[in-house]
């Protein structure tokens, strides 16, 4: 498979950057570690006629602290970087679970929120698509995994997601309008089909992390049928702080993707006020589940869709628990 | 063993640095002048007629050379068992129907790939559609729709084999148990897909470097396809990476596109399948259902085994015909059986073409013979290793489907791989949820029965000693990847008693290496083995003759080793071997100084040596989720001699990733014929990080049919992975998984029996 013909800028500065997408009238695409975007072009999958190299803008590469105690992550820095950043673990741990070493040293933070949901239909080549009418992710009007579905199916698939907003991170994103920050969560739309809520003409180039609250403890768990390599079958990551009392949950938080079109906050709201146990625990987390909605198993179509359901429940109660015991070490 | 021993020892591969250096030519490597790029247009549909095919369009696309289609082929069908002129069924250009999603029906040369693929979208082709069947059961069904016209019934091939009387068999049993088993669809994933370059000269002569196991079987079958006579076809075996059996089958839809494509301009041609080509075009494991039912005495001893198995065949035949029967040959291996009984259908079907893969079927019935052994033993509270060592075949007996065996190490196999993996000391204190598992298997080295009688020879090869004295060994054996060309030169080194690195390799080359079937069932070792010893040997005959004659002295008093000839009886005469040589061919006019070997099984039924070896698992299962660790595996295996311990530890290691995958994980998900998941992010082969630490033991029977007592090793080895994993997680789950690949999901649903 080879690349279709495309124009690639390497601008120096982000203004440059976004004069470039702003001209290119929805025609560009932002380009940075490259390992989504030019696979999916590749297969066709995707079409753009200019690429924007970020990778040469020398603060979208840098992480640094904000005067607000936020911690500002540049679009451009590697997921192998944020393996290294020790105040959220959840979120070090997502970043270690992401792909490969070689690919993460590629890949890039904003990539990676930014990365297309996944279809074993979708993820297929032009050659293997010959003859076939096309699904909704290719510009069609059909769904293969779900006949009777109105909308795209396929899975968000993001590793880093699910422990960004558990964190409660926002991102920044610039155009030529202006600046605007949104919360991770609203980054995400639940259509396969266009799964971010990012407009043409629009760059995220940073992610900003809260500060760390004492007696917090966060944590993240990604089930996939491999080691390495895999896109999950589900991510959960939870974070749970602590009140001063050491034993009641002063705030609570968790998110999954995988086997969802968009990635998904779930309720743990109910620990709030309340001292935890292993017991609470393992309660909320079979309740707070359902609230993922439509299970999506277009990206791995072997495994079924009540399967990653049941499996999300055991995740999040496990990283519930592990949350709990950080903050209670915190 | 001393520094002058060429074997048994962990000689690193002749081939290593270049390939660690990336300077090894693969065929995807080889830039010839003028090369032009060749791609293939394959079938959407599962099952439809041809009705026309235009590419007026497509000789206009800019950079466009040439296109073919069926109507430039002779429309013959080939396959790798000549011996059945019914299995010659796939046409690597199909002519008047298609058959699968995937089945190649044009092909087009151009300036570069994205001229080829433009070129490729403009050619039309006006189909027929007709219905298709996707399962065995549906092809089997009356009225189904026919894969191959003459083939009644879809079924590719039918066998039946018996040995002994199965019903007195099942009479004197104390227990019997009937299960069924499944196997899945696994690819073989070579890391080089399918590659070659073609190149034609005028007035008639072709040259093809191809990514093969087999160099001279597709010569031979390009030769009949191209209808031009064998001699103006040469086929080169560049490096291969990998094969596994997925590049066994001779000619395959690239290699004739691509001649006729050079033909056809005039120019070099290279074409290489993409990933997702290599997944759907090419060749996969038969998926299987396996129904077994065996009977047991008191002791656990089995006094019949009865099996039925149905085969998905896919489209073609490929190796198929034999498939179906070896099916039912390697059911008898490890073990012994009073009666035995098997029917083998294979059926046609429009899905991918099913084949060879490494264990040509021993890996599927091995999986289903084994576990049920397992549940035999529980069903008599006899120790899963004990009703394993009870069953065991021995030094020359001969196997209910007739193999004669000679040197047999089961036992001992069974025996070190408990003790080493703690299997009386620790398997009983387990926490829940861990769990240990045993699996046995053999399997031949190299078969004897003719499969193609176009090619005269089973295996050949020569050694000339050069004017310095260095040696050049030419053999036709095929290393692709597994390391036969590093064991060839321990072999001649051994033999001729001079230094491995005095000898330079020259690989299959159809116009400079004599002939050889390739490689596949486990041939390299102990067929191209002892062509090339004695290829090794004819020379030292000569050299020994001459010095004896010259120092007269009895040739027998003569020893070459270390690269020096001495003489037990006149301790003070010594010459180099570079010397001797060089005096053999000064006293004969410099006649080039040559032996020429080769390997002719004496049994031409069957085989001559088999391999052994048992495997034990512990696996590691988290309940909730089903996810599965192989903690560690001991593999202990019989392989004969080892030529190359590091050599057959990379054997052994591999066959347990492959093992691996097809126990827990591997499976082409195949919808109304059409693969979903044709790429290595969707295919889970394991990847470094799911490998568990293997544990080799080497048990060294010499067995008499091999070189030095060398057997196979490494085919034979991927059929007690899946077994012992299986039963692993048995002890681990209380519960029993008769299909593969056993995911995380069956787990939690819990399984499919008790």
């Amino acid at each position: 498979m080879r690349l279709p013909p495309f124009e690639c800028a390497s601008p120096a500065s982000l203004e440059e950057a976004i004069n470039l997408l702003g001209q290119a009238a929805g025609q560009a695409r932002v380009l940075a570690g490259g390992t989504d975007l030019l696979p999916a072009m590749k297969r066709r999958g995707i079409a753009a006629g200019l690429l924007v190299n970020i990778k040469g803008i020398a603060g979208l590469k840098q992480v640094s602290a904000r005067e607000d105690g936020s911690t500002a992550i540049g679009a451009a820095v590697s997921v192998n970087e944020v393996t290294g950043l020790t105040a959220w673990p959840a979120l070090a741990q997502a970043a270690s679970r992401v792909a490969a070493w070689t690919l993460r040293h590629m890949g890039t933070v904003g990539g990676n929120l930014l990365v297309d949901n996944r279809c074993w239909y979708y993820n297929r080549s032009g050659e293997w698509w010959r003859g076939k009418e096309q699904c909704f992710k290719r510009g069609g009007e059909r769904c293969y995994v779900f006949p009777s579905g109105r909308q795209c199916r396929a899975a968000a698939s993001s590793d880093l997601v699910p422990a960004l907003v558990a964190i409660g991170a926002r991102v920044e994103v610039q155009s030529a309008s202006g600046s605007r920050l949104l919360a991770v969560k609203d980054l995400y739309r639940a259509d396969g089909a266009a799964p971010h809520t990012l407009e043409p003409g629009e760059i995220l180039t940073h992610i900003l992390l809260p500060p760390c609250p004492a007696g917090t403890g966060s944590a993240f768990i990604k089930l996939a049928r491999r080691q390495t390599l895999d896109f999950a079958l589900v991510n959960v990551a939870a974070v749970i702080s602590l009140a001063e009392d050491g034993r009641t949950c002063r705030e609570a938080s968790a998110a999954v993707s995988g086997s969802v079109v968009a990635p998904t906050p779930l309720p743990v709201k109910q620990l709030e006020g309340r001292e935890i146990t292993t017991w609470l625990l393992d309660e909320v987390a079979g309740e707070a589940v359902k609230a993922m909605g439509f299970v999506t198993y277009a990206g791995a179509m072997d495994v079924p869709a009540g399967y990653r359901r049941q499996v999300a429940g055991v995740l999040l109660r496990r990283s519930l628990e592990q949350a709990w015991e950080r903050a209670r070490n915190a | 063993m001393g520094e002058q021993q060429a074997i048994g020892r962990s000689l690193p591969r002749l081939d290593g640095p270049a390939k660690a250096r990336g300077e090894a030519v693969y065929a995807g490597d080889l830039n010839l002048p003028g090369m032009l790029c060749g791609k293939i247009l394959t079938s959407y549909l599962p099952h439809a007629r041809i009705r026309r095919i235009d590419t007026s369009a497509a000789v206009r696309v800019p950079g466009m050379k040439a296109a073919v289609t069926g109507q430039d082929t002779l429309g013959l069908g080939c396959g790798p068992t000549r011996f059945r002129e019914k299995s010659l069924d796939f046409l690597p250009l199909a002519r008047d129907k298609v058959r699968y999603i995937g089945d190649a029906v044009a092909a087009v040369a151009a300036v570069d790939e994205d001229a080829a693929s433009a070129a490729l979208e403009q050619i039309k082709v006006e189909w027929e559609e007709l219905p298709a069947v996707f399962t065995p059961e549906e092809a089997m069904q009356p009225g189904a729709p026919l894969v191959h016209e003459n083939m009644p019934g879809n079924i590719s091939r039918r066998i039946v084999l018996e040995g002994g009387d199965i019903e007195a068999g099942f009479r004197q049993a104390y227990h019997i148990r009937e299960d069924i088993f499944n196997t899945s669809s696994d690819s073989h994933v070579p890391l080089e897909p399918h590659t070659c370059v073609a190149k034609y000269d005028p007035p008639g002569y072709f040259t093809l470097w191809t990514s093969t196991q087999v160099p001279y079987m597709v010569k031979s079958d390009l030769a009949r396809l191209l209808g031009v006579p064998e001699n103006q076809v040469r086929v080169i075996l560049p490096f291969v990476g990998g094969g596994f059996g997925g590049k066994s089958d001779g000619v395959f839809s690239l290699d004739l596109c691509a001649a006729l494509l050079a033909q056809k301009t005039g120019r070099p041609v290279r074409i290489a399948y993409s990933r997702e080509e290599e997944f759907i075009c090419t060749r996969r494991r038969h998926p299987m259902q396996i129904y077994l039912k065996t009977g047991v005495n008191r002791q656990g001893e089995i006094t019949a085994r009865q099996a039925r198995v149905i085969a998905d065949g896919g489209a073609y035949s490929g190796w198929g015909h034999a498939s179906i029967y070896l099916a039912g040959l390697f059911l008898c291996l490890p073990y012994r059986y009073g009666a035995y009984h098997y029917e083998g259908l294979r059926v046609y079907t429009n899905n991918p073409v099913s084949s060879a893969m490494r264990g040509h079927c021993a890996p599927q019935v091995q999986f289903a013979g084994d576990v049920q052994l397992d549940m035999l033993a529980e069903d008599l509270g006899i120790d899963p290793v004990e009703i394993r060592l009870r069953n065991a075949l021995e030094d020359g007996e001969v196997t209910a489907a007739g193999f004669k065996i000679g040197t047999c190490g089961l036992k001992e196999c069974i025996r070190k791989a408990a003790e080493r993996s703690g299997w009386y000391t620790r398997r009983a204190s387990l926490p829940p949820g861990r769990g240990v598992g045993i699996g046995c298997a053999g399997f031949p080295s190299g078969q004897g029965f003719r499969l193609r009688p176009d090619i005269p020879a089973y295996t050949t090869a020569v050694t000339r000693v050069n004017e310095d004295g260095s040696v050049t060994l030419l053999c036709g054996a095929a290393d692709t990847g597994q390391g036969s060309d590093t064991v060839m030169v321990q072999i001649a080194a051994q033999e001729l008693g001079v230094r491995p690195q005095d000898i330079r390799y020259v690989r299959a080359d159809s116009d400079i290496t004599p002939a050889d079937l390739g490689n596949y069932s486990s041939r390299e070792t102990v067929f191209a083995g002892n062509a090339v010893k004695e290829a090794a040997a004819r020379v030292k005959e000569k050299l020994l003759a001459f010095i004896a004659d010259e120092w007269q002295v009895p040739e027998e008093s003569l020893e070459i080793a270390g690269g020096e000839i001495t003489c037990a009886s006149a301790p003070d005469k010594r010459i180099s071997f570079a010397q001797a040589a060089r005096g053999w061919q000064e006293k004969h006019q410099g006649k080039p100084l040559v032996g020429e070997g080769t390997y002719d099984p004496p049994d031409k039924k069957f085989y001559e040596a088999y391999s052994f070896g048992a495997q034990v698992a512990e696996v590691e299962v988290d309940k909730e989720t089903g996810q599965v660790k192989v903690v560690n595996v001991v593999s202990a295996h019989d392989a004969g001699r080892v030529i190359n311990p590091m050599a057959v530890e990379g054997q052994l290691e591999g066959s347990v990733h492959m093992g691996l995958g097809f126990a827990l994980s591997e499976e082409m998900v195949v919808r109304q014929g059409r693969v979903l998941n044709p790429a290595l992010v969707d295919y889970a082969i394991p990847v470094a990080a799911d490998m568990p630490e293997v544990e080799c033991v080497h048990l060294e029977v010499e067995d008499p049919a091999g070189p030095f007592g060398a057997k196979e090793c490494g085919e034979g080895t991927v059929g007690p992975t899946a077994p012992a994993i299986a039963n692993a997680l048995y002890q681990a789950t209380g519960r029993r998984f008769l299909n593969l690949p056993i995911t995380p999901f069956q787990i939690v649903k819990g399984g499919d029996g008790q």
